[in-house]
């Protein structure tokens, strides 16, 4: 049978076609860096009550993590950016790379940004905020995207969900719960919810947000009695920090 | 032998026309200021391939821009070199393709080496041929997926097809734009492919298949695989198509960086008919404004322009007239309807194809004229000192030149807007925030 060569290339274009998204779908779930697996419901599901957000994202970083799903539940969102000068900067001087530019981030890491740091650092590829009732719907108001139940935003290509319940996620995520989540929470509800969610994680985090002077001591009082009630229902607390 | 030197001619004239083309980008380069946008399109370039992060500038356009600013880095450094190399080449490489489309289209040389000449000289493209940003890709990679295009309708080998893909592909890859010609591209060849009564069933079905492989599914793999080092941060193809979702809604809605940018021409129905202008405030040294201005000589021809070339497209049953009537309109319309502003160098995706009709009907409609020469030298001579000034404005002389220097005033930041470009909290459009 004679060769045709437009049937031929026609089957090597339609072949590199698919080697290419197989490429990139191994490449993709090849990057994540996962840690030891548990059910939330999982009694052995390793708990650490944490300082202040910088402590966590220290954490995360020690951790190993890399391009994860993490879920945060808190009021805020702590994705202040960095200004644009600071990074110019680097160019004017000709010091631009990956490893200067994670650095003026971490640089400037505080309770403000310390999320938008840990996109930068690709810790996370992805962030779930869940936000208490109260504030989501004071929220709501001003934001115009999204339909009653979540708010999607693309943060330049790191896609972040704002919601007031737990997303039904199962890649095993990073949880943390920061204790500005307190401000009108139910603590057996939480836990409760928890316990239903279905979330598969490496570890859970209750942040007691000691830099953010938003956070007030009932808020963090609250925040270790979820931790104690989750304690019980899960095993002994390990204080980090 | 007379086609031989005619040739030759041609590609005499091809070759230093580009090189002029190469002289007015390049001219001054490395004393110009960099501009925000340069520095911002180096952190990009970082961002995307070190990190697999998109921004901080123009994170809704695709990353090809990235990956070649990223490479020239690699061997230039960060300075001006590094951070414009690519668009000088790609801006000057677009004239000779000018040049090779219309000669295809006409088979005129002078017709050709005049549109590749008007490209070679025009302000506004001169303009962002010195800087980082990567308006000048579309033009070069939309014409050379059509030249690869055209010589596949001539020759039927397949590795010129392939080539147009890859084009294309490219061309995606640096700005959605570029889709339209690719359209246009794929609709004639699908109409000559069904129309063709030489080729059986089979064979048809073989070469629809091709180029469908070639014009459809090639450039989107190539697109896709642009995004490697986004993917490299974790993310899947499902999130890809979020990205892409994101992005359209981000190209849809975008009103400027700056509040200042909303000053300038933004509405494409007024791009040919009266001269435009967009202006970049280089903040890093000497205070320099670079305003590009089209040239009204060319640019205000080129609606008559094409209405012409479409009477002789029917006039004389022209397949050639009507692909480049084609090409215009199916790559303007989207942008006449946009509803959002669209700044005036976005017509470059259309650009080469204005300058092919201008060309072709300043020529053309002289034919029979007497004087002629005399006409056409008259006509060029306009062109040419009409774009002195207006070359010195786009390369940032315009304060250097006390008849210029009221225009570049009107461009000119003051200096409370300087000092917050220099301090980084310069306005910008008010969006809702989500960063809290």
């Amino acid at each position: 049978m004679k060769k045709n060569p437009f049937l031929l290339s026609s089957i090597a274009i339609l072949i590199f076609f698919v080697c290419s998204m197989a490429f990139l779908f191994y490449m993709g779930r090849g990057s994540r860096i996962y840690g030891n697996e548990y059910d939330i419901s999982d009694k052995d599901v390793p708990v650490l009550v944490v300082n202040s957000t910088t402590d966590l994202y220290s954490l995360w970083k020690k951790a190993g993590l890399n391009g994860r799903i993490v879920i945060h539940m808190g009021r805020y969102l702590h994705l202040i950016r960095l200004s644009d000068n600071a990074l110019s900067k680097l160019v004017l001087e000709s010091r631009i790379n990956a490893g200067n530019i994670i650095d003026e981030y971490e640089r400037a890491l505080s309770y403000k940004n310390f999320l938008r740091v840990a996109l930068e650092k690709n810790l996370a590829r992805s962030i779930y905020y869940m936000l208490p009732q109260d504030t989501y719907m004071e929220r709501y108001k001003v934001l115009e995207e999204g339909d009653a139940q979540s708010v999607v935003l693309h943060q330049m290509g790191s896609k972040t969900v704002i919601t007031n319940r737990l997303p039904p996620l199962k890649e095993p995520v990073i949880l943390n719960i920061d204790a500005s989540y307190f401000s009108s929470s139910d603590v057996p509800n939480l836990v409760s919810d928890l316990k239903r969610s279905g979330l598969v994680v490496d570890f859970v985090t209750f942040c007691l947000s000691e830099d953010n002077p938003e956070v007030n001591a009932i808020e963090r009082e609250r925040l270790r009695e979820a931790a104690a009630f989750f304690l019980n229902w899960k095993g002994g607390v390990r204080k980090n920090g | 032998m007379a086609e031989d030197r005619t040739c030759d001619h041609f590609s005499k004239g091809i070759f230093l026309i580009t090189v002029l083309g190469f002289a007015l980008r390049s001219y001054g380069l490395p004393s110009q200021p960099l501009s925000g946008d340069d520095t911002a399109v180096g952190i990009s370039a970082i961002n995307f391939i070190e990190r697999g992060h998109l921004g901080p500038t123009m994170w809704n356009h695709p990353g090809l821009r990235n990956i070649l600013v990223y490479l020239s880095m690699l061997i230039f450094g960060s300075g001006v070199w590094g951070l414009k190399i690519v668009s000088l080449t790609v801006g000057t490489l677009s004239v000779p393709f000018v040049g090779l489309i219309a000669k295809r289209l006409f088979n005129h040389a002078g017709i050709a080496l005049l549109a590749a000449f008007f490209l070679a000289i025009d302000p506004l493209h001169i303009d962002f041929s010195r800087q980082a940003v990567h308006e000048v890709y579309m033009a070069f990679f939309s014409l050379a997926g059509i030249y690869f295009a055209l010589r596949y309708l001539d020759g039927q080998k397949p590795y010129l097809l392939i080539l147009s893909g890859i084009s294309f592909g490219l061309g995606m890859a640096s700005k959605w734009n570029v889709i339209f010609s690719l359209i246009t591209a794929y609709s004639v060849l699908l109409y000559k492919i069904l129309r063709d009564s030489g080729f059986n069933r089979p064979e048809k079905s073989i070469k629809l298949l091709f180029v469908t492989s070639a014009i459809v599914v090639l450039p989107v793999t190539i697109y896709i695989l642009t995004f490697i080092p986004w993917f490299q941060r974790g993310y899947s193809i499902p999130e890809w198509i979020f990205l892409q979702k994101a992005m359209l809604l981000e190209s849809k809605t975008h009103t400027g960086y700056l509040s200042s940018s909303i000053e300038f021409d933004h509405k494409p129905y007024l791009w040919f008919v009266k001269p435009v202008a967009f202006a970049d405030r280089a903040i890093y040294g000497k205070p320099t404004v670079l305003v590009g201005i089209s040239n009204p000589f060319v640019w205000l021809l080129t609606i008559p322009s094409m209405i012409y070339v479409l009477y002789k497209g029917i006039d004389g049953r022209s397949f050639n007239h009507y692909f480049l009537f084609g090409l215009f309109l199916i790559g303007y319309l989207p942008f006449l309807i946009a509803n959002r502003p669209i700044w005036a160098f976005t017509a470059f995706s259309i650009l080469p194809y204005a300058f092919m009709a201008v060309a072709y009907a300043v020529c053309n409609a002289t034919k029979n004229m007497g004087h002629r020469k005399t006409i056409l030298s008259v006509y060029i001579f306009l062109v040419c000192i009409a774009g002195i000034p207006l070359y010195l404005l786009a390369v940032g002389k315009g304060f250097d030149n006390s008849y210029l220097r009221p225009v570049a005033d009107i461009y000119r930041p003051s200096n409370e807007v300087l000092e917050r470009y220099r301090s980084g909290s310069e306005a910008y459009i008010d969006k809702p925030s989500y960063e809290w």
